[in-house]
């Protein structure tokens, strides 16, 4: 047994573009270009950056509610892609995701009782005994009382109805979940109660969980590791406490240093990024970031550098920071 | 006056099934000219109607109830903005105050060009600018505003340019009449934290070179850190501190602040749980007669509940609403 949960090999994920009447592809959005990383059992695992930088279409695709283009997703010694509807389906009840929006991913014509019995009715063989007992276990770990149970989810709060979704991902016991931006909706203080019930749960249930995240203030207290995506592919990977305290990419370190600093003392600014990200339809030649890069040469804008060991991580830059 | 705009006892009321609400009391506040004061709290607290009410903007059924909020205006004098006509108030707003919001989607018309919008926003105030004086105008102040492109960017529409790009031309709308005053209400939480830098960078720029006053508005206390020398903090519709920026980071005095300053904290430092503070901010128009922050507070006595505590100066320059640093109640 590898000691990895999850293997993502050069995933890719590119959608068509259509123009006309008789709707002919004239492009693609390469929303995820080239991603690889591993994850092991009961790790936190957190994929970084910025908006529109293909986080979400990489979840996603990881777990099958996207088709990648190309790649390769090892899931418990199991490659994906080779099983049958069959053995995917019975695979999903492992494999959860969570989505950054409780207000469109809870059905609005359920209540709480419908919502969280229907994934273990789907997934399991259970009198409707043992669904209301195994209901009621999740309810207490998500602070939701018992005559809450017959209400919608308009009836609730933005963090209750996160609690909800989470309950609803991790009632059948998966052990594996994604959770893309599961807080970014909410209230900064109200972030901070459901950032701690998510970690209290991936503990004790012994999780593995792929977090994703353009907040790097919360990717910092939550996981190990971490990938610093761009424009579809990763920038550099690897721990998150060494990431965070030197980045070797200048990607990574552009983008820790816009983060805003509390102490009013420190506020001289460096010099901020310029410039903006690029189109993912039609992405810069060579490195994705050469054109914001102040390290970039002439090989980066011709060779678009590949993702490599050094230093006891993974980098993709042809002129990393010492 | 010595003050760009002081705000004397703003109180701000709405009608909820007939009945008169409070949703804000107690609000007073000073600018100084070429001043930056933050106004910090999570939402619900009371800061958009605020920076609403001063520009006659609160919508229906929201209404000032009382107070004064004397602006000292470089055309009609020292005025007082709650009580002005809605014609004078035409000539200040957007010209000597100038507002940015949170949504630029939602300030911009999608059915015009960029170049038009901002023309308007110069005729309003200008009306006998020559064609070509204007567009000088539109591309001298999106030079300012870092815009690459500038003449395509005239010619683009709203759909066409990104969020950053976006939020960069509502500043440049708003600097357009160089107002003495900016409203900047939550103008970067909608954006990606490298284009935040970038907008911050900006306007700590303009603030300098045009000795601009800016009023900054957000629930963030990091970007408070970076833009602003004074600050407010709001609780629940009152402000429970104000301080300068320095004193009120190492210095709380407010358990609310506190609570705020601890819950960024704490996600820096490598823990098995995030601080927050406990409950919800409670909902507008249930002004208590106690203080409004006692069901979350960590030090909270019995003998908080006798009365309002009053905003009273704890050091000096340094104000606090809470029984821990006085035992004044307001009456
Ligand atoms: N269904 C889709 N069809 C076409 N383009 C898409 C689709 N979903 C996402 N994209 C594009 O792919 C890119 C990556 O998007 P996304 O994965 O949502 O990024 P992130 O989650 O990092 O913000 C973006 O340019 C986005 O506009
Ligand atoms: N149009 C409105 N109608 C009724 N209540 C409103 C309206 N706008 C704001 N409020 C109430 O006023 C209070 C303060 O709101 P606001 O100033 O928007 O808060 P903040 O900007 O601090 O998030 C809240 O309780 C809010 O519900
Ligand atoms: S490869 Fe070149 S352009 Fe890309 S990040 Fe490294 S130095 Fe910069
Ligand atoms: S007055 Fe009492 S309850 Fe209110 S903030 Fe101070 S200590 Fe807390
Ligand atoms: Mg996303
Ligand atoms: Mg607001």
């Amino acid at each position: 047994m590898s000691e990895y949960l999850l293997t993502v090999k050069n995933l890719k994920t590119y959608f068509p573009i259509k123009e006309g009447l008789i709707k002919r592809t004239v492009g693609y959005v390469k929303a995820v270009e080239d991603v690889s990383f591993s994850v092991k059992q009961k790790q936190v695992y957190a994929i970084v950056g910025e908006s529109g930088c293909g986080k979400s279409t990489a979840g996603k695709s990881i777990v099958r509610l996207i088709e990648p283009t190309a790649g390769e997703v090892i899931f418990d010694g199991k490659t994906l892609s080779s099983l049958s509807d069959e053995e995917m389906r019975l695979k999903r009840r492992d494999m959860q995701f969570i989505f950054q929006n409780p207000y469109s991913s809870l059905n609005p014509r359920m209540n709480v009782y419908q919502l969280l019995s229907e994934p273990l009715k789907t997934h399991f063989n259970l009198t409707e005994n043992e669904v209301q007992l195994q209901i009621l276990e999740m309810i207490d770990k998500i602070g939701i009382t018992e005559d809450q149970l017959w209400r919608y989810p308009h009836q609730f709060s933005g963090g209750q109805k996160q609690r909800i979704s989470i309950a609803r991902a991790l009632i059948t016991k998966p052990r594996f979940v994604i959770a893309d931006e599961p807080v970014s909706a909410l209230d900064v203080s109200i972030q901070a109660q459901v950032l701690n019930l998510l970690i209290n749960l991936q503990k004790e249930m012994e999780l593995a969980m792929v977090f994703i995240s353009h907040d790097l203030n919360v990717v910092r207290f939550i996981s190990s590791e971490v990938a610093v995506m761009y424009l579809g592919s990763i920038m550099e990977s690897g721990s998150t406490d060494e990431i965070y305290q030197k980045p070797l990419h200048p990607y990574s370190k552009a983008l820790l240093d816009a983060v805003p600093n509390i102490d009013p003392l420190k506020k001289k600014r460096r010099s901020s990024l310029k410039g903006e990200v690029p189109n993912p339809a039609n992405p810069p030649q060579g490195c994705p970031f050469s054109p914001r890069c102040v390290r970039a040469d002439d090989i980066c804008r011709k060779e678009k550098p590949t993702l490599n060991f050094y230093k006891g991580r993974n980098i993709a830059c042809h002129n990393p920071l010492e | 006056m010595q003050n760009l705009l002081e705000i004397k006892d703003l109180k701000i009321k709405t009608l909820r099934n007939k009945e008169e609400v409070m949703l804000l009391d107690k609000v007073s506040l000073n600018i100084a000219p070429g001043q930056c004061l933050g106004i910090v709290g999570e939402s619900g607290c009371g800061k958009s109607i605020t920076a609403n009410a001063l520009l006659k903007l609160l919508p229906y059924p929201l209404s000032v109830s009382s107070g004064k909020a004397m602006f000292n205006s470089p055309s009609l004098g020292t005025v007082d903005l709650l009580s002005l006509e809605e014609n004078a108030m035409r000539s200040i707003r957007g010209r000597e105050i100038a507002m940015i919001f949170q949504e630029p989607m939602t300030s911009l018309d999608p059915i015009f060009t960029i170049e038009r919008q901002m023309k308007e926003a110069l005729e309003f105030h200008h009306a006998h600018m020559h064609e070509k004086e204007k567009h000088d105008r539109c591309v001298e102040v999106l030079k300012q505003v870092n815009i690459p492109r500038i003449e395509q960017t005239l010619g683009s529409y709203p759909h066409q340019l990104s969020g950053g790009q976006l939020q960069r031309i509502m500043i440049a709308i708003a600097l357009i009449n160089t107002p003495t005053l900016l409203i900047a209400d939550e103008p970067t939480t909608a954006l990606d934290v490298t284009i935040q830098a970038q907008i911050l960078e900006l306007m700590n720029k303009l603030k300098h070179e045009q000795n601009a006053s800016v009023m900054f508005i957000t629930h963030d206390l990091g970007v408070i850190a970076e833009t602003s020398e004074q600050v407010a903090v709001f609780y629940s519709g009152h402000i429970v501190e104000e301080a300068s920026a320095e004193e009120l980071f190492y210095r709380p005095a407010h358990p609310y602040t506190e609570g705020l300053i601890k819950s960024i904290s704490s996600l820096n430092e490598k823990g098995n749980q995030l601080y927050s503070i406990p409950g919800n901010v409670p909902p507008g128009g249930e002004l208590k007669s106690y203080c409004h922050f006692l069901d979350r507070c960590k030090y909270a006595e019995d003998s908080c509940k006798r009365g309002l505590p009053k905003l009273v100066e704890v050091a000096p320059k340094h104000y606090c609403r809470c029984f821990r640093h006085s035992m004044e109640v307001e009456v």
